[in-house]
């Protein structure tokens, strides 16, 4: 008898919670189509010979050790006839290029079959990067050696040009020359930590559901799922990375920089 | 006694869980219609700093464009004085109008300004351009970014049950920023 009465109590706070706690019917986020980050360089599109991939790399992990600065390279065979000027801010905004919050970075993004490039300068470098200057990066070190199919070499001047103004306001000197061997480690795969909190709560909940409290152990649950941000780490983007290689750690950018075609 | 007893004890902890489950979500509710309001200001603020970044822009170019092309009187007075609309608009739904309007008076430029190429090969007039097309591209960015805020906004306030706290305590829903066709020309300057 009173087992039963339990049982609906139990049911009864379920659809009252339900009820008090949209949230919990509505968890989940708009996961948006774009690729991942493979590292600093993202020749998506294959497009730059190996010797100077390895260049791009050594430069931008110096410039990214020194500075704190991220110098990122993404290219792609084609971006779907997209606004480059819309998807690159977007992409940057996916990736984080930076650190939360410093958003010192630069995304370097070239679209093969639209013949376009855009220079993306973050938040914090906009002040040292005005776009008059990016438009001179992209006017003198890069459209010319990629219109002639040199992409390795394009990309690897605008991003030198660039790197150069960053290590002039830092006041430091960039070597050029490879750091410590440093091999950007691949994408962690697996468990990413943001399930253990929800493996935790479904522990609790086990627990608490054994020892017969099945209404106050759902209610538990639910009241945290409820509390919406909580555990999930909801904001953080793509949750995933960040803890993978350096560099890409939230930043943002408003749009500034320059793009042309070549 | 003793199962009566227990029988209240439980029957008085699941009130008292109701009733805190209650204040929690009222409390969460309210608490995210806030944050949410000030989400909208806090990404209009944004929109307006490149509002104003491209209304002081606007004079140094256009004076490079007049040393070039003396003749298209027209156009210069459009832009000069859909520019002093945007000063002297003072509420957002304004603001955004007047915007829109010095958007479309600058795509006008921007056409006339293709029929110059000496204009095109000046470097200082390169520069003002990156500038403004930059600038351009930012209001875009954040001008998303606003509308996204106001379109949470919007829908927390008129989805239940938080539309009965927003209408309880006046909240009231924001205004989008709409760009008018021609103006999504502007940063689309191609160039050679």
């Amino acid at each position: 008898m009173i087992d039963k009465t339990r049982k609906h109590v139990g049911c009864v706070l379920v659809l009252l919670i339900l009820f008090l706690f949209p949230s919990f019917v509505t968890f989940g986020w708009a996961e948006k189509k774009l690729p991942s980050p493979q590292g600093l360089i993202n020749d998506f599109a294959g497009i730059i010979p190996p010797d100077y991939e390895q260049k791009l790399n050594v430069l931008a992990l110096e410039v990214l050790n020194k500075t704190g600065a991220t110098l990122t390279v993404v290219t792609f065979k084609n971006i779907g006839g997209a606004n480059i000027d819309e998807f690159t801010n977007q992409l940057y905004e996916a990736w984080g290029v930076g650190k939360k919050g410093e958003d010192r970075g630069v995304m370097f993004l070239v679209a093969l079959k639209e013949r376009k490039l855009r220079i993306e300068v973050g938040y914090g470098l906009e002040g040292i990067i005005p776009d008059g200057l990016a438009g001179q990066i992209r006017d003198q070190a890069m459209v010319p050696y990629l219109k002639k199919g040199e992409y390795g070499l394009g990309l690897l001047n605008g991003l030198y040009a660039t790197a150069s103004i960053i290590a002039k306001d830092k006041g430091i000197t960039l070597t050029g020359l490879p750091p410590a061997p440093k091999r950007v480690p691949s994408r962690r795969r697996g468990f990413s930590f943001g399930i253990f909190p929800f493996l935790f709560l479904l522990f609790i909940f086990w627990i608490l559901a054994r020892s017969r409290h099945m209404g106050i152990g759902t209610l538990f649950l639910l009241l945290m799922l409820g509390g919406g941000r909580g555990g999930f780490g909801g904001h953080s983007g793509f949750g995933g990375f960040g803890g993978g290689f350096g560099g890409f750690g939230g930043g943002m950018s408003g749009g500034g920089g320059a793009s042309g075609s070549f | 006694m003793g199962k009566t007893g227990k029988a209240l004890g439980i029957a008085g902890l699941v009130i008292v869980v109701i009733l805190l489950a209650f204040f929690f979500s009222i409390r969460g509710m309210y608490n995210s219609l806030v944050q949410s309001e000030e989400g909208v200001k806090g990404a209009w603020a944004q929109v307006e700093n490149q509002l104003q970044r491209r209304y002081d822009l606007i004079p140094n170019y256009v004076e490079t464009v007049k040393g070039y092309a003396k003749h298209e009187k027209e156009v210069f007075l459009r832009v000069t004085e859909a520019r002093a609309k945007v000063g002297g608009a003072t509420n957002v739904k304004d603001k955004i109008g007047a915007n829109n309007e010095l958007s479309s008076a600058l795509s006008r430029l921007l056409l006339v300004v293709e029929r110059y190429p000496d204009l095109k090969a000046n470097q200082n007039f390169i520069r003002l351009q990156d500038e403004l097309a930059g600038t351009e591209n930012r209001i875009a960015v954040e001008r998303r970014r606003y509308n996204e805020a106001v379109r949470a906004y919007n829908v927390k306030i008129r989805s239940f049950p938080t539309n009965i706290l927003a209408g309880m305590f006046g909240f009231t829903g924001a205004e989008f920023f709409k760009a008018p066709p021609e103006a999504k020309e502007v940063p689309k300057v191609e160039f050679k």
